[in-house]
């Protein structure tokens, strides 16, 4: 009895140690992401468009995948951390994407859509969870992504 | 001679030790928890599995605790000090287990696989722990 309780207990213990792992994630599905986004008229093609947010991301190494699904073209980013302030006990990331197409009636053009999502877990959790402040939350890049089509504006 | 302990002290040194568990398991969860740390989601299922711990072994000792019919004497029965510490350190054995695992889990997901994995066995162990000695010392 001395020795088989001091052993099932740290048998029953041992499960204390057994922690979740983390595969690496892709970028999320297209059809995840909101339909609600920002849009913007943009100048040259979508092929020259797709190019510059590549390069842009490349730039910042933030990993990304394309899509095409006729007449879109798409760029998906995997998610990025949020920056987050000392006190907080939950995290954020978020993934953004792009939407290129062909603007039929100027053809020098594209319409480009940009959405994303922001997911949130707190520091005691493996699930990420999309919660109401998560879509209250205007995610830290927003500013710089927007940059690469304000900067080209077709309108201009 | 064999050292006995009164009856009632030892269901209720049981029930507390049982009830004790429970309250520093939510104490703990809630501590872990705070701010955000596991969100409302994760918290319901922490605690469903918290109550599936604690509710059958707390209504099973209440069961033989208010079950029983009043008897002169009752409250005075001495029960052999072995028995209680068996009883004692079998059902110690899981209940020290939940909180535990709360503080030390990584995150609230692997405490409750963990709690999971082991609950049949933890409950079996401590429910025949709390039957025996709840049923040897009426």
């Amino acid at each position: 009895m001395k020795i088989l309780l001091p052993v099932l207990w740290v048998i029953l213990l041992g499960g204390c140690a057994t922690s979740g792992t983390y595969a690496p994630e892709g970028a999320p599905d297209v059809n995840r992401f909101p339909a609600e986004g920002l849009d913007y008229e943009v100048s040259d093609s979508v092929n020259d468009n797709r190019m510059r947010a590549i390069q842009f991301l490349s730039k910042k190494r933030v990993r990304y995948r394309q899509e095409i699904i006729e007449p879109y073209t798409y760029v998906l980013t995997v998610f990025v951390p949020e920056p987050r302030s000392g006190s907080d006990r939950r995290v954020r990331r978020t993934a953004f994407k792009l939407a290129l197409t062909e603007n039929k009636q100027k053809p020098s053009c594209t319409n480009s859509s940009l959405t994303w999502i922001v997911e949130s877990r707190g520091i005691r959790e493996e699930t990420w969870r999309v919660l109401k402040s998560d879509n209250e939350y205007t995610p830290s890049a927003l500013e710089e992504i927007t940059s690469l089509f304000t900067e080209n504006n077709c309108n201009e | 001679m064999n050292k006995t302990i009164k009856s009632k002290v030892g269901r209720l040194s049981i029930m507390a030790l049982v009830v004790l568990s429970g309250v520093i398991s939510f104490l703990a969860l809630y501590y872990i928890g705070y701010g955000g740390a596991i969100s409302e989601e994760g918290s319901k299922q922490a605690i469903k599995q918290l109550l599936a711990i604690y509710l059958p072994l707390i209504t099973m000792m209440a069961a033989f605790y208010f079950g029983e019919p009043a008897q002169p004497g009752n409250q005075e029965k001495e029960t052999p000090l072995e028995s209680f510490l068996f009883s004692f350190v079998v059902v110690a054995l899981w209940m020290f287990c939940p909180p535990l695992f709360v503080i030390f889990g990584v995150t609230i997901e692997s405490t409750l696989r963990t709690i999971d994995s082991f609950l049949i066995y933890g409950e079996t162990i401590a429910a025949s722990g709390v039957a025996y000695y709840f049923a040897r010392s009426s």
